[in-house]
């Protein structure tokens, strides 16, 4: 399929100029112009405006493709539904519970989805007769997949070396007032995976607590400018064990990483029809969560094919290795307050080992891997979170 | 730059005979005066003739071009500066590119011919940035009167495109 001429291609120079002062500007800089619209519907009506935008369009390197809805998978309720995991402490031996929680996951909070729907809203969708797919166009991930994936409608694009996509929203449904974002690289796998969770965001720092805590630990609030001692550094309350936050945690945790390896799995046609292909970021709208993919990671999945997990639409998590990060308050640059703030560090256990120096010393883009994952003001919030102590956990592959 | 060197200066001359006088570095933006300057000519009195480009597009690229060498020279001077003074800068020049560009349509063309028969990538780079500006956010008949481009497709060639990605077509053009 490598050599399917889409869009027929026009000789140069046998358009009568009549004032047209693009012509004056070389192919190579209208290409230029083109590759800073990026969004592909507003390349889509370019290549309708003239033969010579026509044949250009499909030639740019860059964009970006905004997903108007996604097909969500619809799992069967798992009968794991019910089942008792995670009992407070222990946390650090905790591979039973967490395969346990993966399971139970599942079926609560994420909606992983099956295919990246369609870009075009269905309202636009005016011209119903041509709505029939030619029968060459290979079946993505699902059969139920729409006329207008983005497989389908990258497929002119024949040079694509930076791609977006983004979703219309996260997939994990988080109650409101709840923060929860991750960001994930993967090549064949994971590579390496930052979560950052708050059980409360409060926009305006109410005079100080105001809610009467539980213990002396949980109401000692983090502030950014305070250099701490590290005796004075706060504990994981013991609270947290006890009143299920850190099984709350847990799922986060499970929850982010089934979403990012339902969102990788996914791209694979797409990885697979872009040879030329050296980043791709899949983001969502909600800024929840960030997958991206680069050059050498690319190629990597292109020589070592994904491996599923069982006969799920994701790819199969190896056994990971964790660290944990938690303060009880922080309070952000811009006036927000975190409480029950946790920072999540993830990479393969086999990296870990063959690396050393522990999870946090070396990830894929160096040691800033973790501080640098989120913008601000969570950034401030993950340099705060990096000075707490830390706590260990591994998982088994799911 | 080292304080001691002398200041060299080059002459710009435009396709309609108007002159521009320059600091040499900051006409060395420019990567067609670069390998003028390096085959050893256009140091003269005659200068460095510029054809295509008239005397009115040329003092804007020349504004350009002195403002971005300032500006890094500026940068280069306090190296040891701290981030937040860095940052600032760059926003600035980045403020005062969006002022320059802001231009009419004619003058943003010949401006970007210029830049890149000059071969001023920065230049070049902030004019596709405006004109990717003007398509954005237009049906296919819109941007064709906003830039007056011819439409040349055959009715032929528009049932092809139809046929071979709907998609394009599900607004209307």
């Amino acid at each position: 399929m490598e050599g399917r001429e889409g869009w027929p291609r026009c000789g140069g120079g046998d358009w009568e100029e009549e004032g047209d002062q693009f012509e004056r500007l070389p192919d190579a800089v209208l290409l230029d112009v083109f590759d800073r619209i990026g969004d592909v519907k507003a390349l889509g009506r370019c290549a309708l405006v003239s033969r010579r935008f026509h044949a250009l369009v499909p030639l740019v390197d860059s964009v970006f493709v905004r997903v108007d809805c996604v097909i969500p998978d619809d799992p069967a309720p798992s009968s794991a539904g019910r089942e008792e995991a995670a009992e407070g402490g222990q946390p650090t031996r905790g591979r039973g519970a967490l395969a346990h929680l993966a399971r139970l996951v599942l079926g609560s909070i994420v909606r992983p989805i099956q295919a990246l729907g369609q870009i075009l809203s269905p309202a636009t969708a005016t011209v119903s007769r041509r709505s029939v797919v030619p029968p060459s166009t290979p079946p993505p991930t699902a059969g139920d997949i729409s006329h207008h994936s983005p497989s389908e409608v990258l497929r002119s694009f024949k040079e694509l070396r930076r791609l977006r996509i983004e979703l219309p929203t996260g997939e994990l449904g988080i109650e409101d007032g709840v923060l929860l974002k991750w960001k994930a690289d993967f090549g064949s796998t994971l590579g390496s995976c930052v979560i950052l969770g708050a059980s409360s965001v409060s926009s305006k720092p109410s005079p100080p607590p105001a809610t009467p805590s539980p213990t002396s630990t949980d109401s000692s609030v983090t502030s950014l400018d305070s250099s701490r001692e590290p005796d004075e550094l706060v504990n994981i309350p013991d609270s947290l064990y006890t009143n299920g936050g850190l099984k709350l945690r847990v799922v986060w945790t499970i929850s982010s990483l089934i979403a990012a390896s339902a969102r990788h799995y996914l791209l694979q046609p797409i990885i697979a029809d872009h040879s030329t292909l050296e980043s791709l970021d899949l983001t969502d709208a909600d800024g929840q969560g960030v997958l991206t993919m680069d050059k050498r990671q690319l190629q990597e999945l292109r020589v070592r094919p994904v491996s599923t997990s069982g006969n799920s639409h994701r790819t199969l998590m190896p056994a990971l290795s964790m660290r944990l990060w938690y303060a009880p308050h922080i309070e952000l640059p811009g006036g927000q307050l975190l409480k029950g703030a946790t920072l999540v560090a993830i990479r393969p256990s086999e990296d870990v080992l063959k690396e050393g120096g522990g999870v946090e010393a070396a990830g894929p883009i160096g040691a800033t891997w973790i501080s640098d994952a989120f913008e601000e003001p969570y950034r401030s919030a993950t340099q705060v979170l990096l000075k707490q102590r830390t706590y260990s956990l591994e998982m088994n592959s799911f | 730059m080292a304080a001691g060197k002398p200041v060299v200066m080059v002459t710009l001359v435009s396709s309609d005979g108007q002159s521009f006088q320059l600091l040499e570095e900051a006409a060395l933006l420019s990567a067609m005066v670069r390998d003028t300057i390096q085959i050893g000519q256009g140091r003269g009195p005659a200068g460095i003739p510029i054809r295509n480009i008239t005397g009115q597009t040329l003092s804007m690229v020349v504004v350009y071009c002195n403002k971005h060498y300032t500006a890094a020279a500026a940068a280069d001077g306090d190296d040891a500066a701290d981030e937040e003074k860095k940052v600032a800068n760059k926003k600035q020049l980045r403020e005062w590119d969006e002022q320059f560009i802001n231009l009419e349509q004619d003058k943003l063309y010949d401006i970007l011919v210029a830049a890149n028969n000059l071969g001023i990538d920065g230049l070049v780079d902030l004019c596709c940035w405006r004109f990717a500006d003007m398509m954005k956010g237009k049906s296919a008949s819109e941007i064709r009167v906003k830039l007056g481009i011819r439409d040349d497709f055959t009715s032929e060639q528009r049932a092809q495109i139809e046929k071979d990605s709907p998609w394009v077509w599900s607004r209307t053009t």
